[in-house]
């Protein structure tokens, strides 16, 4: 019952402000709602008052005269003046612009993070690569003389010292 | 008694196509026709600075402060609501934010001499002041949404169209914000104690 009266709430006001009719959906509703017959003549007669004090305001003792305001209108500052210039699609203008320099910006910073992080990546399987290549060779590296040559024979000292064949050193010059 | 909403003209004996003209010269900038507009508006508005204020110092510091806001916004006026009734809402809010910087009430904190300048003119009765001392009260008491609906719909007599247009809002939340008001002021007890009275009196 509650949720009918708060469909013809609008309605209420509008007839108690401007003394019109109800609508006649409206006028059954109230016939069966105590609550919203009770209601209007509370609205009616506070709109009455407001509207009886209305129809007499009462004037003012001073005045103020059109020299005066132009006096304090001489004193406004030009800038302050509202020269119709849209200053929401102005605000909301440059705010498009600073997002779309900042989202370039950062995506710029972003971009240059990944090429340092490929980079160093990079640049570390290269170290890794030489330091694989060359440590074992390092560690390991020893000569034998077999069968009349030298050779010259590397493993990786981690890595059960297989010994493979790195340079036939009497092949050398 | 259902006494008709009052359609405040905007200035008698002017059209409102004079009016509007006016408003076109003055939002090119012509502080001439802004000064012969104030001139056609002035009986109007001084009535409604004096209402809101219940003061005539304070009316006319609350009218020079408005029709300065008005001149540096008039090129915001449309003429989807009357002139008039766009400037009370400029008045209404500007004396709800004195009400709000000083938290108290107008007459009573502004001007410490306000209840001699609020001594009632031979027009107006000693009652009538009163009374309208009470409704000016209970109108501050409101929201200030509420508030601005009351007063633009029952003493500037704008329709509700007219302060949809002037509040930026639907004509549905008009009524609403009317209902809200009206149903407010009807539980203020400082209005039931009025009617009591007026109504011992008849």
């Amino acid at each position: 019952m509650k949720q009918d009266c708060e469909r013809f709430l609008e309605e209420l006001a509008t007839s108690a402000s401007a003394a019109a009719e109800l609508s006649n959906e409206a006028a059954a509703h109230v016939r069966n709602c105590a609550r919203c017959r009770a209601k209007i003549p509370e609205l009616k007669a506070v709109a009455y008052v407001h509207r009886a004090a209305a129809a007499k305001l009462a004037e003012p003792k001073r005045r103020l005269g059109r020299p005066q305001l132009e006096g304090a209108l001489a004193n406004t500052h030009w800038a302050t003046r509202d020269f119709g210039v849209p200053w929401r699609a102005v605000l909301a203008g440059a705010a498009v612009v600073v997002l779309i320099i900042s989202g370039a910006f950062a995506h710029r910073i972003f971009q240059r993070r990944v090429d340092r992080a490929a980079q160093a990546e990079r640049e570390q399987g290269r170290r890794q690569a030489v330091q694989e290549a060359f440590e074992p060779t390092m560690l390991a590296l020893h000569h034998e003389v077999e069968g009349g040559r030298e050779l010259l024979l590397a493993g990786t000292a981690g890595v059960g010292m297989r010994p493979y064949r790195l340079k036939d050193a009497a092949s050398e010059p | 008694v259902d006494l008709p909403v009052k359609d405040v003209e905007t200035a008698p004996g002017i059209s409102e196509e004079e009016i509007l003209r006016l408003v076109g010269l003055a939002q090119e900038g012509s502080a001439d026709a802004f000064g012969r507009l104030f001139e056609l508006l002035s009986p109007k508005l001084h009535q409604h600075a004096f209402f809101l204020t219940g003061d005539s110092n304070n009316a006319v510091d609350l009218l020079q402060e408005t029709m300065i806001e008005v001149w540096k916004h008039l090129r915001r006026f449309d003429g989807r609501a009357r002139l008039l009734t766009w400037i009370c809402s400029i008045m209404a809010h500007r004396h709800y934010d004195w009400i709000r910087r000083w938290r108290v009430r107008a007459t009573a904190v502004i001007n410490p001499h306000a209840a001699e300048s609020y001594a009632p003119s031979p027009e107006e009765t000693v009652e009538q002041a009163e009374t309208t001392r009470l409704l000016r009260e209970c109108l501050d008491d409101l929201p200030a949404k509420q508030r601005t609906v009351v007063y633009l719909r029952f003493y500037a007599g704008e329709s509700l169209e007219g302060i949809a247009a002037i509040a930026q809002c639907s004509v549905g939340t008009v009524k609403s914000r009317l209902f809200h008001g009206l149903e407010r002021l009807a539980r203020m007890r400082k209005l039931k104690e009025f009617h009591l009275h007026s109504g011992a009196r008849r």
